[in-house]
């Protein structure tokens, strides 16, 4: 034994709010992601109430039309891009490097400034209720010309534009550091079929993710352009199309939603499968039905534009591949339900929302398929039909799913249980709620209500729908309510997990709850998407007789150098943020424009914020090329 | 145990309530349920739904039914019991795989036959030609090539085909009137067509179903289907100029007050035969022939038109109609005028 080991510097977890600040640790990132995801849900799930509310009743004069706008434009732009996709980031980070036996991500600086982009991404977004004379209010899509200037003339759309463009930047290099890590960084004898299920869908999504949201990216610039620099993309008066923006927005759109469900996906697979003590039934073809759904999702875009009179032909082949994905997608619906048969379920509150969700999932989908048939689209798209839909596929889907991992993962993650009857409560509020609130949308869309509107006459024969329809949103909050508490009160436990409480399948499970700052301190051999169910009772195992042995931490403090902290990343989104303040508010005469008129030069006016900010920017990077990545 | 048994009592609760609800709604009038049908297309569309809204509902039966028998039938009886390890059945899931796959063809099929029947871009024959022009918030109508303008009210006669032209020169809109036909958005810098056929005389209720700004949820409209009869008196009647108000009557007062270019309406509304020629807001020539103003908002009678006369934004917040404050007297003149505008 050596008498002169190597102190490596920088071994131990640091603390305190400036550690949080500079952490590039993924387990922190994902709960950064993750808490920050929770309190723009609840501030969408407000938004949401306020909808509600004033369509509780006919002809209501609550909440004027103006600002009726705004809300249902923030209600849908938070969820999609400020709670749904960081939830399933704030998953990801967490735990793909733990599945995968990685001490970390392969860019831990990059996933942090993803993290502070998305911060200042959302508080950029709604700072426009203070400042930008209104918060978007063209909708969650924006159509072109609605979004164009001459329709909405207050800078709440800049601000939805430049947001959106920070949490684009966000998602993608996110992306890219799921995909690096995933290719890159798995543990020894972990070829890409024994990805669990959780890691592949996290792959599909960013790949996903990095080919789609440049789409959204470019369709974004265009409209700025229009909007400060008086191109006319859009504009049919200056040659420009409307239907392009719809074109760009739903290829990316599409994806988006796929984007959203997959990490769910995976989710399922993970809890229903240690749940069950049984593998996931036929894990090839969900693997393959990952990667189906991806590449198919990318030929659908246009089944959201059915009724802008495109030719019959391209209605028909965007029909077609609507319907083909719906195979794959049955196919993990009935691998899910394979792998509860003759299972040993330990029914726990994430078991039933991993269970809800097969059936609710299906509404969604079979849904989505009703819609897909175009004539029957023509009477139904637009209306609330739609609506119930994707709140089925989103909400039914990924929200059920989230909560799913929430009670499955939180004693991995803190050491502590969730408490079971808080979370029994909070699962059958969800479910007769979200029946209340989703299902009778399907129905008052047949009945012909029209999505978007603030408002509605008696004699529609609407009345009664929506007003269970709010109800129903109601007990969905009282459910969210419950679990809120359940997460402060279970904070406030001694923590009691141990490694592996659910007796589970994959990694994370091996090694402690919480784990230490480098994962794990050795590794066990990884020969099927099982390596810890392998070694507790696998033919060969050594812990046979006391499976509960495992454990790869190494005690918390094994010598294992982590990568520096670093400031660099904040600092970077500080510059972009000024640069989209500067975008805003510095053309066209706007607050944040020097006025040289008085000086005879060729412009009149200088953005003088748009170039600070580049300055804060470059400060930014040359200080993170500068810093050793240790 | 006992939580299962709480399971499945709600479950049934839900279904009984579910239910009883639906039927609750059958009595309720629902001037635009896409499943009360009052044209072929419509009709046609409406049994296409139901076709592949019971298909779904037999495949959501089957999975929820094997979802709830699995999770009550395969709980956790010891602590130390492990199942056998499936790790999958290729029959069956190429089973599942391909069923799937031949209900969808068979979808699709009925998918792409449908569309060649009831698409908008495949009328049954050529009829009478109809302009649709989108406002922000209101639906103008054109017939005979633009010589005569009418709002709000697409009058159609019954048993003959109509084709509608459909232009917008601000943002996107969509017209849609469920009881007859299938939506077409209506998309600035593009002339999309569509049509519409029925032989049952009757009005239906149609709205703007593409979010088009601050009043969307009120641009509303009627499609008034007549008898070939009644239709060709009204259009006669609508290219007609307008009736004169009798002199020294509170009509004619009001017609000076609609002619006074202080009270703004003569730049953006047109009565034929006067000097008012605007085209910003609707043509009111024959604006008491109408069912309804304000985008259909509200009927057309004596309190409703005060009521918009008297403050728009009022009824209609964000609207672009302007009119300065007017004095009861002066708005009840000017409502005595638009009622004499049959």
């Amino acid at each position: 034994m050596a008498t002169n080991v190597l102190a490596l510097p920088r071994t131990a977890e640091p603390t305190g709010i400036m550690s949080w600040i500079t952490t590039v640790d993924h387990k922190r990132i994902g709960i950064l992601y993750l808490v920050t995801a929770v309190i723009f849900f609840i501030i969408g799930g407000i938004e949401a109430l306020i909808i509600r509310t004033q369509l509780a009743v006919p002809s209501s004069t609550l909440v004027d039309p103006a600002t009726y706008n705004q809300v249902f434009t923030m209600h849908g732009t938070t969820m999609v891009f400020l709670a749904l996709m960081p939830l399933n980031s704030g998953f990801g980070n967490y735990f793909v490097p733990l599945m995968i036996g990685a001490r970390d991500m392969a860019f831990p600086r990059l996933n942090s400034l993803g993290y502070w982009l998305f911060l200042f991404g959302g508080l950029l977004l709604y700072s426009s209720f203070l400042i930008g004379g209104g918060a978007p209010d063209a909708g969650w899509f924006g159509y072109a010309p609605l979004s164009e200037r001459a329709y909405s003339p207050t800078h709440g759309i800049d601000f939805w534009i430049l947001s959106l463009q920070l949490l684009g930047i966000s998602s993608i290099i996110g992306g890219l550091n799921f995909i690096v890590t995933i290719l890159n960084m798995r543990a020894p004898g972990m070829t890409l079929n024994r990805l669990p299920l959780f890691v592949w869908g996290t792959l599909v999504t960013s790949l996903l993710a990095i080919f789609a949201i440049p789409s959204i990216s470019v369709a974004l610039f265009l409209l700025l352009f229009d909007r400060i620099f008086a191109t006319s993309f859009y504009l049919p008066g200056g040659s420009g199309d409307p239907l392009l923006w719809q074109h760009l927005f739903w290829f990316f759109g599409h994806p988006e939603v796929y984007i959203m469900i997959m990490p769910s996906f995976g989710i399922i697979s993970e809890v229903l499968a240690t749940n069950s003590r049984k593998p996931i039934f036929g894990y090839a073809a969900m693997a393959f039905a990952f990667a189906g759904i991806s590449f198919v999702s990318f030929t659908v875009w246009a089944h959201h534009m059915f009724a802008v009179g495109m030719s019959p032909l391209a209605d028909a082949i965007f029909a077609g591949m609507s319907f083909v994905v719906g195979v794959p997608t049955g196919i993990k619906i009935f691998n899910w339900l394979g792998t509860i048969w003759r299972g040993s379920l330990r029914v726990n509150t994430a078991f039933l929302f991993a269970a809800g969700f097969i059936g609710q999932f299906t509404i969604g989908g079979l849904g989505g398929i009703m819609l897909a048939v175009v004539p029957v689209d023509w009477q139904i798209t637009d209306t609330y039909f739609v609506v119930g839909h994707f709140h089925y596929t989103l909400f039914a889907g990924t929200v059920l799913a989230l909560f799913a991992g929430t009670y499955y993962w939180f004693p991995k993650m803190t050491g502590r249980f969730l408490n079971e009857k808080l979370g029994q409560i909070h699962f059958w509020l969800t479910m007769v709620g979200m029946t209340m609130l989703f299902l009778t949308m399907h129905y008052v869309g047949v009945l012909g209500m029209p999505r978007r509107i603030y408002t509605y006459g008696p004699s529609m024969g609407w009345d009664l729908w929506n007003l269970i329809e709010t109800i129903g949103a109601f007990i969905v909050a009282l459910g969210v309510l419950f679990f809120i508490i359940n997460l402060f009160k279970s904070m406030r436990q001694k923590a009691t997990a141990t490694n592996d409480p659910w007796d589970g399948q994959t990694l994370e499970w091996a090694t402690s709850s919480p784990p230490p700052a480098y994962n794990f301190a050795s590794m066990i051999p990884v020969n099927s998407p099982r390596p810890l169910w392998d070694a507790k009772y696998g033919p060969h195992s050594e812990f046979a007789s006391n499976p509960k042995k495992i454990d790869l931490s190494g005690g918390g403090n094994a010598n294992v150098h982590l990568p520096n902290p670093s400031i660099w990343p904040l600092v970077l989104t500080i510059g972009l943020v000024i640069i989209a303040i500067g975008i805003i508010f510095g053309f066209n005469g706007g607050a944040l424009a020097l006025d040289i008129s008085s000086m005879g030069m060729a412009v009149q006016s200088l953005p003088i914020a748009f170039a600070g900010g580049i300055v804060v920017f470059f400060i930014g990077l040359v200080g993170w090329i500068a810093q050793p990545a240790g | 145990m006992r939580l299962l048994w709480t399971k499945w009592s709600r479950l049934c609760a839900l279904g009984i309530a579910s239910l009883s609800l639906f039927g609750l709604a059958s009595c309720q009038s629902t001037p635009q349920d896409i499943l009360a049908p009052f044209s072929p297309a419509a009709e046609l569309t409406a049994n296409l739904f139901y076709f592949v809204f019971w298909i779904a509902v037999i495949i959501f039966i089957f999975v929820e039914g094997l979802l709830v028998y699995f999770v009550i039938r395969y709980q956790r009886r010891a602590e130390n019991e492990h199942p056998e390890q499936y790790h999958g059945n290729t029959k069956l899931e190429i089973t599942w795989t391909v069923i799937p796959a031949l209900i969808l063809v068979i979808v699709f099929f009925l998918t792409i036959r449908a569309m060649g029947q009831v698409g908008p871009t495949s009328p049954p024959g050529q009829g009478i030609p109809v302009r649709v022009i989108g406002h922000q918030w209101w639906w103008e109508v054109q017939y005979n090539d633009g010589k005569v303008k009418y709002a709000t009210d697409l009058h159609i006669p019954a048993g003959q085909v109509v084709n509608v032209q459909l232009t917008s020169e601000n943002v996107i809109h969509s017209f849609w009137v469920p009881s007859l036909m299938g939506k077409t958005d209506v998309v600035p810098g593009y002339t999309n067509t569509t049509w519409l056929y029925t032989d049952k005389i009757g009005e239906y209720s149609g709205q703007c179903a593409e979010f088009c700004g601050a009043q969307h949820a009120n641009m509303l409209f009627k499609v008034i289907v007549q008898s070939p009869a009644d239709f060709d008196a009204w259009l006669k009647n609508v290219q007609t100029p307008a009736e004169e108000p009798a002199p020294g009557s509170e009509a004619a007062r009001g017609k000076e007050m609609f002619l006074n270019p202080k009270n703004a309406c003569i730049g953006c509304h047109t009565v034929d035969g006067t000097a008012a020629v605007g085209v910003t807001g609707p043509n009111l020539t024959h604006v008491a022939s109408r069912d309804c103003i304000a985008g259909c908002l509200l009927p057309f009678d004596h309190s409703n038109v005060v009521k918009w006369l008297t403050d728009p934004q009022a009824v209609k917040p964000g609207t672009l109609m302007r009119i300065p404050k007017l004095t009861p007297d002066e708005v009840d003149a000017l409502s005595a005028y638009m009622e004499s505008l049959k």
